[in-house]
């Protein structure tokens, strides 16, 4: 072997070391099948594999708004670890708008891209929640036409791109699942499902042969096994009509309060609620003879009957959030200018020293130092100007960044959970970037924001890194979770007719606790932890509440009750001290105020309380 | 200080004692200004409406006016109580020549726009950091103040130049063109108007990109000036020494 050929083997052996070096293989799924709704969190898998040699590095997920006012980019960061021959997915949740550019994600090992991704975003996203059908059966086709699906669309999404995170089923109104797909389901994937179930979600189950005890345990009925009915004409049961022939069921126990449709004592259709939510399980499948049978209109009408319908407060406080609304808020937080006084005290001063300096010039005039003098005065001026400008501007003479975060926890009637909204006003006349951190559970949602430059660590806690703040802006930070119900408010029967009863849940004391409808306001005493309130609802003239309330209070209760102004509902509000979602700053120089309120109202109509 | 224009300019208007109580009446005024309307909302109420408080645009705009006025007066050699030795007399009678004058008058021209760009600085810079405008925009902003002092300056050097003497319709000529080009509605320029460059300049993120076109026809336009100025002197320095 010649001196060239050898060289020509390294170089070969070179080349493809490097071809192995780079071998990763990746795909995503994005949304559902593709499909995502605008303007909600949406889920992304990615897959990776890797056939050359071990990694390790941080995947890291992009996303930028194009949107008229703000450009918007954030990153989603998780370091991960890439074994040789090892396959990976990693699932992320992000928020897409209607302005979201292309999707790009990329792998960086020490600072080296080992590859890039964009994903193409060209009209997927839809306006209205997705009905998801989680297998080929049943044939959801059927449901193009049911006058109630209207524009909704239905995404057909494989069982192993569904999210791990309940957060991400955001866009999502009903899911199909046919149970050998439900079986199919990982434990973490099942886990997102029922979480969102809990949260209001309507999950049908159909069919399925295979037995799985797991997961029995979550559909209403109990499954015994198999069994084969015969249906020879065309019978009437309810507003059911089954048609003739054999059909193939799960042969089910059920609770009386469960079981919805039955049929010769067999269970067809059961129910059963979940938290907020509904899960029903259907003992056949429809494929075959009932693809096209009537009765499914009316099982269909029934499953989208028990979508609960958001209240309107909880609607409203999902939409997106204007700074003008927090103006009062803001106007009353109390963050004052306070050098007038120091800064008029420096400009008399510099005044008063130039005019003896120039005094002092004009009768020098003589002097063949005159220029020496004019030049004294120039850097001394420049000098002068410079020392003013950099105490001013600098943080320790005027602190101008400031946070004002408001608390609101809102219990809807006797719900199982209370919904926290929290607010982060962060606002600063300088130019700064700062860190929050947010020390608390990792279901804590970022939900809306207006902002560049964000990066999340979702684990263990939410980071928001890197807030870039201009000259003279600010920028709300709205986070939201579901949390165990707090306070009930409800009207029992055995008490006279406009009597409701408060309870707290809690540990926290309510002070400043009152009554609202229609835009009056009820004063009431305070409500300690624990403790039960009956009250008489007498008329709703008295104005004169929070007579120990600061402003700021006062505002952050005007804004929240003025969410119901136009509503004949009764609304039970107060005000507690604890810090309920704990927030540090890296910038002590921030100066922080908080409000935490809290309200709860009747799922009883105002109506019954005139 | 070996130019004789520069000398005699520096003793007839800079330590003139008219001059000097022009300068502080003028500072004061402005200062006055600037502690009057210092902000008195809360910072939430400029920060929830987007705004900030517009107390530097107001004490640039009245300092543009009091210094194009001073400038314009420097020029043009309109200096009360004192007489001044006109250009035929310079040409006439001293071996000057175009240069050496056109020298002294610009060397003059330049101190003195600095001096009174320095001496409303802290005025300035107050009202800069109650609006919370950045060190280097603050700084982007005074150089282009200066380079806009320097045109005015230079604009009324070559009127000067052109009627020789002082009238009354140069003034009013050099007026007019300073207000149009600078102070007009900034529909005739909308790109290059001074008056919006200087609000732009105030928030810029990207300085070096915004100040560059500015920059140069700024000095292209000094530059421009100062040619005709020169040929204006040198078809008269022709003309006296026949």
């Amino acid at each position: 072997m010649n001196k060239y050929s050898c060289i020509l083997l390294l170089q070969f052996s070179l080349f493809s070391l490097f071809l192995s070096a780079q071998s990763i293989d990746h795909s995503f799924a994005l949304g559902f099948n593709g499909n995502y709704r605008e303007n909600s969190w949406t889920p992304l898998i990615i897959r990776l594999s890797n056939h050359g040699k071990s990694l390790s590095g941080q995947l890291i997920v992009e996303t930028e708004n194009s949107s008229t006012a703000y450009e918007q980019k954030r990153q989603y960061i998780k370091p991960l670890d890439l074994p040789s021959g090892s396959l990976k997915e990693i699932s992320f949740v992000l928020p897409l708008g209607h302005h979201s550019n292309d999707i790009r994600y990329y792998f960086q090992s020490e600072e080296i891209l080992v590859f890039e991704n964009t994903i193409s975003l060209k009209q997927k996203g839809v306006k209205r929640n997705l009905i998801l059908g989680v297998s080929p059966f049943p044939d959801l086709g059927y449901l193009n036409k049911h006058p109630i699906v209207d524009s909704r669309a239905i995404s057909y999404p494989h069982v192993n791109n569904l999210p791990e995170n309940s957060n991400a089923y955001d866009s999502v109104d009903i899911i199909s699942m046919h149970r050998e797909m439900m079986d199919k389901l990982s434990g973490s994937q099942f886990e997102a499902l029922t979480g969102w179930v809990n949260q209001g979600g309507v999950f049908v189950v159909w069919g399925g042969k295979s037995p799985s005890p797991d997961k029995w345990n979550y559909l209403p009925s109990t499954i015994k096994g198999l069994k084969r009915i015969e249906i020879k004409t065309v019978e009437k049961f309810g507003e059911f009509q089954l048609p003739a022939g054999s059909f193939l069921i799960n042969s089910l126990e059920t609770e009386n309060k469960n079981s919805l449709i039955s049929y010769n004592g067999d269970d067809l259709i059961s129910r059963r609620k979940s938290g907020l939510g509904t899960v029903y399980f259907v003992s056949f499948d429809y494929s075959g003879k009932l693809r096209n049978w009537q009765g499914l209109n009316e099982l269909w009408n029934i499953i989208f009957d028990s979508e609960i319908d958001e209240d309107a407060f909880t609607e409203k406080m999902r939409e997106y959030f204007l700074l003008e609304d927090y103006i009062s808020i803001l106007d009353h937080s109390g963050f004052n200018y306070q050098d007038k006084m120091n800064s008029g005290l420096i400009l008399f001063l510099s005044l008063s020293a130039f005019v003896s300096l120039l005094i002092f010039i004009r009768f020098r005039r003589k002097s063949v130092h005159l220029y020496t003098f004019i030049a004294c005065l120039m850097i001394f001026l420049l000098l002068l100007s410079s020392i003013i400008y950099i105490s001013l501007y600098s943080k320790k003479f005027r602190t101008d960044c400031f946070i004002v975060s408001s608390n609101v926890i809102y219990s809807h009637g006797l719900s199982d959970q209370s919904h926290l909204f929290k607010d982060i006003l962060v606002g600063s006349s300088n130019k700064t970037s700062s860190d929050i951190i947010i020390h608390d559970d990792t279901r804590s949602v970022l939900k809306q924001e207006k902002f560049e430059n964000l990066i999340i660590f979702e684990n263990p806690e939410i980071h928001i890194n890197n807030i870039q703040l201009g000259q003279w802006s600010s920028k709300i930070f709205r986070l939201e979770r579901s949390m165990k119900n707090i306070l009930t408010m409800e009207r029992k029967t055995n008490y006279p007719e406009n009597t409701v009863v408060i309870q707290n849940h809690s540990d926290y004391f309510i002070h400043n606790t009152f009554l609202y409808k229609n835009g009056s306001f009820l004063n009431l005493r305070n409500l300690h932890p624990w403790d039960t309130m009956t009250i008489e609802i007498s008329d709703f003239t008295d104005n004169g509440l929070y007579t120990n309330s600061n402003i700021l209070e006062l505002s952050t209760v005007e804004l929240y009750t003025g969410l119901f102004r136009n509503e004949e509902v009764l609304v039970f509000g107060g005000i507690i001290n604890e810090e309920l979602f704990p927030l540090s700053f890296s910038q002590e120089t921030w100066k922080k105020k908080t409000i935490n309120l809290i309200l709860a109202t009747d799922e009883t109509e105002g109506d019954k309380y005139e | 200080m070996n130019n004789p224009v520069m000398e005699e300019q520096f003793r007839a208007g800079f330590i003139n004692f008219v001059m000097i109580r022009l300068h502080l009446s003028g500072l004061a005024i402005i200062t006055l200004l600037v502690f009057l309307l210092y902000p008195s909302q809360p910072i939430s109420y400029f920060l929830a409406r987007s705004v900030k408080p517009e107390m530097f645009n107001i004490a640039l705009y009245t300092s543009l006016t009091f210094l194009s006025y001073l400038t314009i007066k420097a020029a043009i050699l309109s200096i009360q109580n004192t007489k001044i030795i006109s250009i035929r007399d310079w040409f006439l009678y001293t071996k000057i020549s175009v240069i050496s004058y056109l020298w002294g008058r610009i060397s003059y021209g330049l101190f003195y726009t600095t001096f009174i760009l320095l001496l409303l600085m802290p005025v300035l810079l107050v009202s800069g950091s109650v609006s919370a405008i950045g060190p280097l925009n603050i700084l982007a902003v005074l150089l282009f103040m200066y380079l806009l002092m320097l045109n005015i300056y230079l604009i009324g050097l070559l009127f000067f130049t052109l009627f020789k003497k002082q009238h009354w319709m140069m003034t009013l000529i050099i007026w007019i063109i300073v207000i149009l080009l600078f102070f007009l509605s900034p529909n005739l320029f909308p790109d290059e108007h001074p008056a919006l460059l200087l609000m732009k300049l105030q928030r810029s993120g990207s300085l070096s990109e915004d100040l560059k076109t500015p920059l140069i026809t700024s000095i292209i336009s000094i530059f421009f000036l100062l040619f005709c100025s020169w040929l204006s002197l040198f078809l008269y320095h022709r003309r006296v020494h026949g």
